[in-house]
């Protein structure tokens, strides 16, 4: 028996009825974990129901008081004006949720009520290329398949074409590719992605995250701690390259700093950033 | 109505989920791309729902399809869970038999939960799950009939309270806390924990002249609190192919690099589903105690290993 299929379970068109509902299956589940055995949950279906009912006929006359005071934080709905990271967008609340079929159209308008959008600029940024950081990393004697091709097919396609499909395109070994995708373009990629986030380099010179990201380094190598790799990755214009890094600090493998900075320097800077 | 029926409820998606969706979707720079968002969104979201349910802390802003650049360059679902792993939650659209990982999520995630869409979004179903081999990546393309069940999820995020399936193990599927012999059984015991089980009456292989034997062994550290002396489990598991597909299992204990030798009086049993001993055996100054069983797919067993009045328990099926 499902919940949420009896016809007898109070429905209500409030937005936040599924908050309301969420809250009673939280109950639910705590009910039946700490049962008691003079006080057990109906085990007849019918009678569940109405046991249910009447826990979310409370939450939902909730939703209709003017406060709202009952809700936990995180319950709080965000609404589209109240988000910060561009600070452009036009302030509207977005409708309550559509269909599937009608997503397109909704997201469209979105989009277009967006005058800069992180996407289109990533999206801009990878097409031209402009510090030639993507075209120039490629298989020693395959330029023709370098990051930028790549990537072009494998994220901004749509829909996106397969490594295989490519390797056959090009002639390529699949393997060659494949590695090549995973070792070289995924990283810079992820770097490059990590620049535009506007709130995550700020994030970088609060001086709490600062002390904290300073003093996280890579065993016995103080001078490879995440404070000198995030100002180098994120704030140097242009990024300095991981391998100018290993060679200036005397790092013979370049694979060491790249799990530094993914297992240990971006966990703290993700942390200041929310 | 117990609570795996309740787990198996549609997960209702509220209107923080819709407007994280909505906030991440306008930020693409194609529809299609604010598509797949939306929908990744929505499915790292109910996984995250499902999980607080049942008091699984999560953490949405270590994740990073959270972090604006990087769910705009990559096609990202994925869910930090803290101190086990991530986890990829995939949205499957209605009408779809299977689904594609792509290639940046098949690697550093211990599994992936396929959440099931209907044209409603105001719920969606967490269809099943599929888990990581250990250190391998996930097979990009996954069948939806080859999902296991929500539980498995349960047994990975709750490693204390699972049962060790033995048959997945022929399968070359094991849980974190299991390891390889050479990682934690003493070097002097090596040669014997990795010996075949001794064949007697009840093991020896059927005359039939197909049978095919398939052996596995992994061992695990069991602490025994009071002592703060921890000792190491061996588990071989025996499979004997033949027509009635049982398995033998046999169970040793061995000391930690730490000891020499194992306590005096520790003691290893089986119990069988009615909590009553079936087997048992005791370490003694010659002998390392070792139990023998033979067991029919769909048993299952407890193993009990106790020194004084403490004792801690394993449960394993087969």
């Amino acid at each position: 028996m499902h919940i949420q299929q009896s016809p007898k379970l109070l429905r209500r068109k409030h937005p936040d009825y599924y908050d309301a509902l969420s809250q009673t299956v939280i109950w639910v589940i705590k009910k039946i974990e700490g049962f008691k055995p003079e006080s057990p949950p109906p085990t007849n279906s019918e009678e569940f129901i109405w046991w249910v009912n009447g826990y979310l006929a409370w939450r939902i006359n909730d939703l209709y008081r003017p406060d709202m005071e009952y809700l936990p934080k995180r319950f709080k709905p965000v609404r589209l004006n109240e988000a910060t990271e561009n600070g452009n967008e036009k302030s509207e609340s977005i409708a309550d949720p559509k269909g599937l079929t009608a997503l397109d159209d909704l997201i469209r308008e979105q989009q277009q009520n967006r005058q800069q959008r992180i996407g289109q600029q990533i999206r801009d940024y990878i097409e031209q290329d402009p510090q030639g950081i993507l075209t120039s990393c490629h298989p020693r004697k395959h330029p023709e398949c370098n990051a930028q091709v790549l990537t072009i097919r494998v994220q901004l396609n749509e829909p996106p074409q397969t490594i295989r499909a490519i390797a056959v395109e090009l002639g390529i070994p699949e393997q060659t590719i494949y590695t090549h995708w995973r070792t070289k373009c995924q990283p810079r990629l992820r770097l490059i992605a990590l620049r535009f986030d506007e709130l995550l380099r700020q994030a970088v010179i609060e001086p709490e995250a600062k002390d904290r990201l300073s003093q996280c380094h890579l065993q016995e190598r103080p001078e490879c701690n995440c404070w000198n790799l995030a100002e180098l990755l994120l704030l140097t214009d242009p990024a300095v390259e991981i391998s100018t890094i290993a060679q200036n600090i005397q790092i013979s493998k370049e694979s060491d700093i790249w799990n530094h900075w993914d297992k240990h320097c971006l966990p703290i800077l993700k942390r200041f950033r929310s | 109505m117990s609570i795996a029926t309740v787990l198996r409820m549609p997960v209702p998606l509220n209107h923080e989920a819709h407007d994280y969706a909505a906030r991440f979707a306008a930020e693409q720079a194609t529809p299609a791309k604010g598509k797949r968002v939306y929908l990744n969104t929505l499915a790292v979201y109910a996984v995250h729902t499902y999980l607080n349910w049942l008091n699984i802390p999560t953490d949405l802003a270590q994740s990073d399809c959270w972090q604006p650049g990087l769910r705009a360059m990559f096609d990202l679902a994925d869910l930090a869970v803290p101190e086990i792993g991530v986890l990829e939650c995939r949205p499957i659209l209605p009408g779809t038999e299977a689904f594609t990982l792509p290639l940046e999520v098949i690697e550093d995630r211990i599994g992936c939960v396929a959440v099931q869409f209907q044209e409603d979004l105001n719920t969606v179903e967490l269809l099943g799950f599929v888990r990581a081999i250990a250190d391998e990546p996930l097979e990009p393309e996954i069948p939806l009939n080859q999902l296991l069940p929500l539980d498995s999820l349960l047994d990975l995020l709750y490693p204390e309270a699972a049962i060790h399936n033995l048959r997945q193990w022929l399968e070359g599927q094991f849980g974190e806390q299991w390891k390889s012999i050479d990682q934690l059984v003493p070097m002097r015991h090596r040669n014997a924990a990795r010996s075949p089980i001794n064949l007697g009456d009840g093991f020896s292989v059927p005359a039939q002249v197909d049978a095919q034997v398939n052996s596995v062994s992994r061992a695990m550290t069991i602490q025994l609190a009071q002592s703060s002396t921890t000792v190491v489990l061996v588990v071989q598991v025996i499979a004997i192919m033949t027509a009635e597909s049982r398995l033998n299992v046999s169970l040793r204990l061995y000391p930690d690099n730490a000891a020499r030798t194992l306590p005096q009086g520790l003691t290893i049993a089986v119990l069988d589903q009615a909590n009553s001993v079936v087997l048992e055996s005791q370490s003694n100054a010659e002998t390392l105690p070792e139990l023998l069983l033979n067991c029919q797919a769909g048993e299952q067993f407890t193993m009990r290993i106790s020194l004084g009045d403490y004792s801690v328990t394993e449960a394993f099926c087969v």
